[in-house]
């Protein structure tokens, strides 16, 4: 996977869990992952157009403020519909747990971004280096520093997911070696 | 260079690095991990079909428990505790907690010689930052991170900045850490500023709890949003650990210049106990507001607040006096080591003597999927950590969350009560 992201930006001030996939589109939908249908319902609650524009072409990078992905839940259908949509990246000033985890653990990069939210307009270009954290914005100029994603981050990107990554990991050793040179206690 | 908190310290070294900073990504060595009869079976489903193995990461704990469903009451559980067994039993998992032998997951964890300071431990259950009391960095994982966790003993963190707590005070009598906790949480509220945190409690008034008070404190921070609670291990640690001789650790403390996120001062020298009301645990009351409001169940045990000590203060006020006509008492120690101690010491007696159903060690009514749940309309006062709506049954009942004390006194009296009477 390229680790520069190039794209125009559609940005939300606050957006929680049930904005990115409602509660009933969720519920409906819960033991079932289905790219095709979550993606038509992506981030409806807070933007009827989202959907349809992002599949256009209008975007691919969403920017945010503090706790993206809040609320407290752990289901992982938002960032299916995101991805389905063709989003590649999501920016914002903070992220919660869960939707931070998520969207690393089904491929879909996240950066967390001190400023990005007032460094940024929608309909922006922006480019994104994903192992370097420098996120510039085409449009006005403007440079940040975002935290950058470590090497085995960006291996999970290029594998598509967590599991696949590990499960190629464990293919290749042939054994459940480590590689972390962390100490045990 | 300024200095690291302890929990950036614990994930440096679990991650063979010499510095982490607040918002890095690391991929840290997990010690422990712990999982329980809801989501077992499915994480070894994960394992094999998910990533292709099924051979578990040498020199890794696996802590397995039956806990949230209790003895099997319906078909449903039974199968699902029968699916539990044949995975221990193909995986030949040594630290496997079969009925009669358990306790609720996390409480084994941090009594059975899981959890050590300077330690990374994870669970498959959100409260399982509890593991923190002891000077861990822990912490609640989904069944697919689980099963990572199993086939390398790693799993990516990202370090968290961390918010830090100074309680100050002599902690007045019949007021506990879990009344601590509630002040805090009533102040801080869910969403403040401890989201994806670390919460390091700290001073003088956390120096005097006893390691269960600070359990029940680290296991609530995950109702904060928080991802961990930590509290720096001291003598009482080391004594609480003084089972595992061999089990040698380094306490690992955070530097005095550690840089905090945001800092806490609380003085709890004139804190009075604390009512977390319906349907929000950070809408928090002092008891005196909300003395009087009469209840149908009080429920002592969980996670929080069903160890040896929650149970003897229990106890202390129940001795000698009856429970309410109007009330039942449910009464569940945390753990069969507790049940044990606490039949021993009398204290079993006691509460059966005062009316109490005493329940063998499971998580019984908390999340309201074992037995003690209530009806519509019903209310119960809890020693549990969650009062959403319908959580403990029905969805128009109501739940207060409060301390053992402050159950035992409201149980005496049939409505809500203040403990420091008795
Ligand atoms: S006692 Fe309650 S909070 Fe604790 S693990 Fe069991 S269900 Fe969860």
């Amino acid at each position: 996977m390229e680790n520069i992201i190039r794209g125009k930006v559609w940005k939300h001030g606050k957006v929680d869990t049930a904005d990115i996939i409602s509660t009933k589109i969720w519920l409906e939908n819960l033991n079932n992952l289905d790219p095709d249908i979550l993606g038509k319902h992506a981030m409806a609650p807070i933007d009827k157009e989202f959907a349809s524009r992002a599949m256009r072409g209008d975007f691919r990078i969403i920017v945010s403020g503090k706790n993206f992905g809040g609320g407290g839940k752990s289901f992982e259908h938002g960032v299916i519909a995101l991805k389905a949509v063709g989003i590649v990246l999501v920016v914002a000033e903070s992220f919660a747990r869960y939707n931070f985890r998520n969207s690393i653990n089904n491929g879909l990069p996240v950066l967390e971004c001190n400023g990005i939210f007032n460094a940024v307009e929608a309909g922006d270009e922006i480019e994104a280096d994903l192992s370097t954290g420098v996120i510039k914005n085409l449009t006005s100029g403007a440079a940040l520093q975002a935290d950058p994603l470590p090497e085995f981050v960006l291996g999970i990107m290029e594998a598509g997911s967590y599991t696949a990554y590990i499960r190629e990991q464990l293919r290749q050793t042939g054994t459940n070696e480590a590689n972390c040179a962390g100490e045990t206690l | 260079m300024p200095g690291m908190t302890m929990t950036e310290k614990i994930l440096a070294g679990a991650s063979g690095k010499k510095i982490v900073r607040p918002g890095e990504i690391v991929n840290a060595r997990v010690n422990a991990l712990m999982m329980t009869d809801l989501k077992g079976p499915y994480v070894f489903k994960v394992l094999e079909e998910e990533l292709g193995t099924s051979k578990i990461r040498d020199g890794l704990d696996v802590v397995f428990v039956l806990d949230h469903l209790g003895p099997a009451h319906d078909i449903k559980s039974a199968q699902q505790f029968k699916a539990c067994r044949e995975a221990a039993r193909k995986y030949g998992l040594p630290h496997f907690y079969d009925l009669g032998r358990q306790g609720i997951g996390h409480q084994v964890m941090c009594e059975d010689g899981y959890v050590f300071p300077g330690t990374v431990v994870a669970g498959i259950d959100s409260h399982s930052t509890t593991y923190g009391a002891l000077g861990a960095v822990s912490f609640g994982i989904s069944p697919t991170e689980g099963a990572i966790i199993l086939a390398t003993g790693e799993l990516w963190l990202k370090v968290p900045e961390t918010t830090r707590f100074t309680v100050t005070g002599n902690l007045p009598r019949r007021v506990s850490g879990k009344d601590i906790f509630l002040h805090i949480i009533g102040m801080t509220k869910w969403n403040g500023e401890v989201l994806y945190k670390a919460v390091e409690f700290t001073g003088p008034a956390i120096s005097a709890l006893s390691v269960s008070d600070r359990m029940a404190m680290c296991n609530m921070v995950a109702e904060m949003g928080a991802k961990n609670g930590i509290i720096a291990p001291d003598d009482k640690t080391a004594e609480y650990l003084a089972g595992w001789p061999e089990k040698r650790y380094d306490a690992v403390l955070s530097d005095p210049d550690a840089v905090y996120s945001h800092e806490y001062a609380v003085d709890v020298s004139s804190l009075s106990p604390r009512v977390s009301v319906p349907h929000r645990i950070d809408d928090v009351r002092p008891v005196e507001d909300v003395a009087g409001r009469k209840i149908d169940q009080a429920f002592l045990g969980s996670c929080t607040n069903g160890r040896l000590e929650d149970l003897m203060i229990a106890a202390e006020i129940l001795k000698g006096r009856k429970v309410h006509p109007d009330v039942r008492l449910i009464v569940v120690p945390a753990s069969r080591k507790i049940y044990l101690e606490a039949v021993r010491n009398g204290t079993i007696e006691i509460l059966a003597e005062a009316g109490a159903a005493v329940l063998t060690p499971n998580c019984a009514a908390c999340a309201g999927i074992g037995s003690g749940n209530i009806a519509s309309g019903e209310v119960c006062i809890s020693s549990t950590n969650r009062n959403f709506e319908g959580r403990m049954g029905a969805k128009d009942s109501e739940i207060y969350l409060a301390s053992p004390a402050t159950v035992a006194a409201s149980a005496v009296e049939g409505v809500i009560a203040d403990p420091r009477k008795y």
